[in-house]
């Protein structure tokens, strides 16, 4: 089967400032291709409006008056009878954690590249943009299990082993979004951003569960769901036995005949995975393969402001505006 | 039309296959790799048109010349007739040499044997001949080949030969499978050489193979080339042991036997118990004598003789698996006695005369018993009292050989075994002693002195005979003697041949010719005679030239002495002291019987041990009826005497010999073709020649080419006109 010459979405008018898919893909190193990526971006779009101590210590300030007196160094004044304020590094609260999705039916693809290496380029390219940011990022890798869990840091070095681990070939089967979901509910306390990079397919019931699960622990949540081009138009021009990449199940298709049947099941589960996003108050965003990244963190950064102009939430917030809705 | 080759027939069933091929459901052959088939439905396969036969012409023409191919390779020609008269024209002489030998006794074997038999019956196909042969110690016609190689009707003689075969049993004999083997070849061959067309010649061994079987005759014996032998082998589980006797050494006391037993085939049997058994096939009351064996190896053991001085007749081995060869049959000894008459002046204890001497040298020991006489002159009345005479008769009255001879020997000396005379006889008695010689006596003329030359003249039957005294210096010796003879064949060992020592002071010079009669046994170192022998009928007169006293010489006092007139004695007494072995197939020597029932051999009759009694021809100078072991009464007039027969010990000897021992001995072995075998390979023979000569195939390869010829054409218009129709489709 030759796949079908479709035209790029980065050729779309409008687009050009976006870097083609098909080109940055040929960068092989994928913390060169995120790079690629953010350049693009000016920084300090976002800030942390945080302040205060850090472990990283930065320089001595002179005082002056109105400076707050917690960072005074008493020590210093003690010994040299001068006034000089510690400023620290800055710390983000901001922790933001990667869930990206390693299984087989990730591997499908195409067009040149698949869905797999989408989904890492997309998830490094956040990675190296939060970090940029000076963000703390966690990187957990599934497929029916998790496979890979870096916790939330930001550290010298903690770029490369995010990189390190997303860099590693898909080796599961099946897909199970709710193991990583709760491991995430149920390790990461402090709350924070979940970024779940990942192809939904599978049954999105108890995926509504999990996502409530998390949401009430006061963490931001974002899908960006990864799928290519053929899975949303089915286009496919003889009749063959299609397998199945993740449970190797065959099953012989006349893709003429089987279209339309397949076009309304993937419109209903898109359906209801919007409907669970926007009922848990989500934001959802599909990435198709050949569309160019950079719109991916673009959708990332549009989705941060509006979580910016959202009131925080905590887990007693959604109760009460239930509460007032009802 | 035949086949050379049919097999290639197959080959058209190749036409099939791309049909069938063609017609199979072809499944999809892409395969599409897909995320997932959650959302995929399930389509029903579609039937393309592929299964559809377009070219209907095309495929014929191809199948048509897959078919020539298959066709020309099975090689096929035309037939001619004579079918029926090649099958005829073979035959094949099978020969069953069937073993009955004792050691076929043996638990099942014969049963399997008779079984061989009956399967190579059954596989006998038509144009073939058989024929019966059996052989223990030599063989024996059954049911021979036809005369004049006339192949009768296989029926009727496989019926003769199961008729035959059902009256047949093992016997008693020993196996002489050489001896049988050359013979039956020769009978076989011979039939071979006066009939030319008879064809293959087969010999089917039937045997249960024994190691004891004969195969001597093998070796001088050149196998035919055109006979081919296959063994049947028949055998038994377990092993065997045998048992025999031993021959009693002269110091053995009487209270026991020598017995050898053997574990020769080892079973799982080592101990083994020997018992004493009556004539009437009671044991006795001893205990059991046990004896242990262990595998391969052999015991003598010496059997206690049973007490109370019960008459027994047979030992029986128990504990054995094998029972034909367990009983052994032993001759029940008697003491006999030897008569020696010594004629002479001499008195017996007179140690300057010769019978003081030879009294003492005639020992006797516990198997025979010697009576001296010693008498001054000889007369024609009869002095013996008669009681003597008749105890002696009364001792001898079951075994030796009846002495009451014609009524020409004197009475006196029909008693007697050796008569030594010394002293001078006239015309009536040398005449008398010629007729006690003839009839098998011996006398012993000692010449003590000249004047006994007429006696010796008269004895010999010799017109003159001079005799002198000889004239020694100082004194003679021995010196040329024949050792072969039977009087010095005792010292023919060069242990015991040196006569040097013995000094004879005087002796008396013979001067005697030597004829076929007369002949000269030893001489003097002057070249004298010392010992004549002269043969009269069935004795002997001997002659020594010189005496045993102290005057004529140190003879008497030699170790020499004893022996040599034993020797004269036991060589009369041959057959009464130590009596042979004899086995089943023997022949029983019956020299006894014969010379005292000259007149009347009707009245010889043999009893065989069970009880049948088989008449003797005096003309026969042995017996050969040996067939059965076991104790042979024979009776001649009054006299009866009984000889134990036992089994051959070869017999026993019942471990398998391997065929490979036949073929060392140049046996051919294997099988030769049965007539259908080889009318079938003259028959491909000729097919093959046919085949050659018609050469069908190269039409069919003609056929083949031309119809790849017509298809090529027709593939290739039909590649035209759809190319022509394609564009057309393609603008529609």
């Amino acid at each position: 089967m030759t796949a079908e010459v479709t035209p790029s979405r980065s050729t779309q008018p409008g687009s050009a400032s976006f870097i083609d898919p098909q080109a940055l893909m040929r960068i092989k190193s994928l913390q060169w291709r995120a790079k690629a990526v953010v350049e693009g971006f000016m920084s300090g779009l976002h800030r942390s409006p945080f302040h205060g101590f850090s472990v990283e210590f930065s320089e001595y300030r002179e005082y002056s008056p109105g400076d707050d007196l917690r960072y005074l160094d008493w020590r210093l004044l003690a010994r040299s009878d001068r006034y000089y304020i510690k400023r620290f590094e800055e710390e983000t609260n901001l922790r933001c954690y990667l869930l990206v999705d390693r299984s087989r039916s990730m591997g499908y693809g195409s067009l040149s590249y698949n869905k797999d290496e989408y989904a890492r380029t997309v998830a490094a390219t956040l990675a190296y943009f939060l970090l940029t940011q000076r963000d703390a990022v966690g990187l957990l890798t599934f497929d029916a299990q998790v496979v890979d869990y870096l916790p939330a840091r930001f550290r010298p070095g903690h770029l490369h082993r995010l990189m390190l681990c997303l860099e590693r070939q898909i080796s599961g089967t099946g897909t199970s979004l709710d193991v990583p979901i709760a491991q995430v509910a149920r390790t990461v306390n402090k709350r924070g951003l979940v970024v779940l990079i990942s192809d939904f397919l599978a049954p999105v019931d108890s995926l509504q569960k999990q996502l409530g699960y998390l949401r009430s622990r006061g963490h931001e949540v974002l899908l960006l769901r990864v799928l290519d081009p053929r899975e949303i138009d089915f286009r496919f021009d003889d009749a063959s036995m299609f397998q199945d990449l993740e449970s190797g199940a065959q099953r012989y298709v006349d893709p003429q005949s089987a279209r339309q049947e397949y076009l309304e099941r993937f419109a209903q589960h898109a359906r209801q995975l919007r409907e669970v996003s926007d009922h848990l108050e989500i934001d959802l965003h599909q990435l198709v393969t050949d569309q160019p990244l950079d719109r991916a963190l673009f959708d990332f950064l549009s989705a941060g402001m509006r979580r910016k102009r959202r009131p925080l939430r905590h887990a007693g917030d959604s109760r009460r505006r239930e509460v007032a809705t009802a | 039309m035949s086949f050379l080759t049919p097999l290639y027939l197959l080959g058209i069933a190749a036409v099939s296959l791309p049909v069938v091929f063609h017609l199979i459901r072809r499944s999809p052959q892409g395969q599409t790799w897909f995320s997932s088939l959650m959302f995929v439905p399930t389509s029903p396969p579609r039937l393309t048109r592929r299964s559809r036969l377009d070219q209907l012409l095309l495929l014929l023409l191809r199948a048509l010349a897959l078919m020539l191919l298959a066709a020309a390779f099975t090689r096929p020609f035309f037939p001619q007739a004579e079918e029926k008269n090649l099958y005829a024209r073979f035959s094949r002489r099978v020969a069953i040499l069937l073993d009955t030998s004792a050691s076929m006794r043996r638990g099942q074997v014969w049963q399997q044997a008779v079984k061989q038999v009956e399967d190579v019956l059954q596989d006998l196909q038509p144009n073939e001949d058989i024929a019966l042969y059996t052989f223990g110690s030599q063989l024996r016609p059954i049911v021979p080949f036809g005369d004049g190689g006339r192949v009768q009707d296989l029926r009727t003689r496989t019926a003769l030969v199961r008729s035959q075969l059902a009256t047949l049993e093992p016997s008693f004999e020993a196996t002489d499978l050489g001896g049988a083997l050359v013979n039956l070849a020769d009978a076989m061959e011979a039939i071979n050489e006066e009939d030319q067309s008879a064809g293959a010649l087969q010999i089917v061994l039937v045997s249960d193979l024994q190691q004891g079987s004969r195969l001597d005759a093998l070796q001088a014996f050149d196998w035919p080339a055109e006979i081919r032998l296959t063994v049947l082998p028949a055998a038994a589980a377990g092993g065997n042991a045998e048992l025999h006797t031993l021959m009693a050494r002269d110091d053995d006391d009487a209270s026991f036997l020598r017995v050898r037993v053997s574990n020769i085939d080892p079973g799982d049997r080592q101990e083994f118990s020997l018992r004493w058994k009556r004539p009437n096939g009671e044991y006795t009351s001893d205990e059991p004598f046990s004896v242990y064996v262990p595998d391969g190896e052999s015991r003598v053991v010496k059997m206690p003789l049973p007490a109370d001085q019960v008459l027994v007749d047979r030992i029986e081995l128990n504990g054995d698996i094998c029972e034909f060869d367990n009983v052994c049959y032993i001759n029940p000894r008697y003491q006999t006695t030897s008569r020696v008459l010594y004629v002479g002046s001499d008195a017996v204890n007179d140690p300057q005369g010769l019978a003081y001497y030879l009294e003492r040298s005639l020992i006797g020991n516990r198997w025979r018993k010697i009576d001296f006489d010693s008498r001054p002159q000889w007369t024609a009345e009869p002095q013996t009292p008669a009681a003597n005479k008749a105890s002696s008769q009364a001792q001898s009255a079951d075994q030796g050989p009846d002495k009451s001879g014609p009524a020409q020997v004197a009475p006196l000396l029909a008693d007697h075994d050796l008569v030594v005379v010394a002293t001078d006889l006239n015309a009536e008695q040398t005449d008398q002693l010629r007729r006690f010689v003839a009839d098998g006596g011996c006398v012993l003329l000692v010449l003590t002195k000249p004047e006994l030359s007429d006696t010796l003249s008269r004895l010999l039957d010799q017109p003159a005979v001079e005799l002198s005294e000889a004239d020694v210096e100082d004194y003679a010796m021995l010196a040329d003697i024949d050792f072969q003879h039977p009087l010095f064949a005792a010292f023919a060992d060069p242990r015991f041949s040196d006569f040097t020592k013995i000094r004879f002071w005087k002796h008396r010079r013979i001067d005697v010719q030597e004829d076929s009669a007369v002949q000269v046994v030893a001489r003097f170192d002057n070249g004298d005679p010392a010992v004549i022998e002269s043969l009269v009928d069935r004795g002997r007169i001997v002659v020594l030239s010189t005496g045993w006293q102290p005057a004529d010489s140190r003879f008497a006092l030699s170790s020499k002495f004893v022996p040599w007139m034993t020797g004269l004695l036991k060589d009369f007494d041959v057959g009464a002291g130590k009596t042979r072995r004899l086995h089943v197939g023997d022949s029983l020597p019956l020299a006894s019987e014969q010379s005292s029932s000259d007149t009347n051999a009707s009245s010889v009759k043999i009893i065989k041990p069970d009880g049948s009694v088989v008449p003797w021809k005096a003309a026969d100078r042995a017996f050969r009826g040996l067939d059965q072991p076991g104790h042979y009464r024979i009776q001649a007039g009054e006299t009866r005497r009984s000889v134990a027969v036992n089994l051959n010990p070869q017999e026993s000897d019942t471990r398998v010999l391997p065929v490979e021992a036949l073929e060392e001995r140049g046996v051919l072995l294997g099988v030769q073709p049965t007539p259908k075998d080889m009318a079938d390979h003259a028959r491909q023979m000729r097919d093959l020649e046919l085949e050659d000569r018609q050469k069908v195939w190269q039409w069919i390869v003609v056929a083949l080419v031309c119809v790849l010829i017509l298809e090529t054409w027709l593939a290739g218009r039909l590649e035209r006109s759809g190319a022509e129709v394609r564009p057309r489709e393609a603008v529609e």
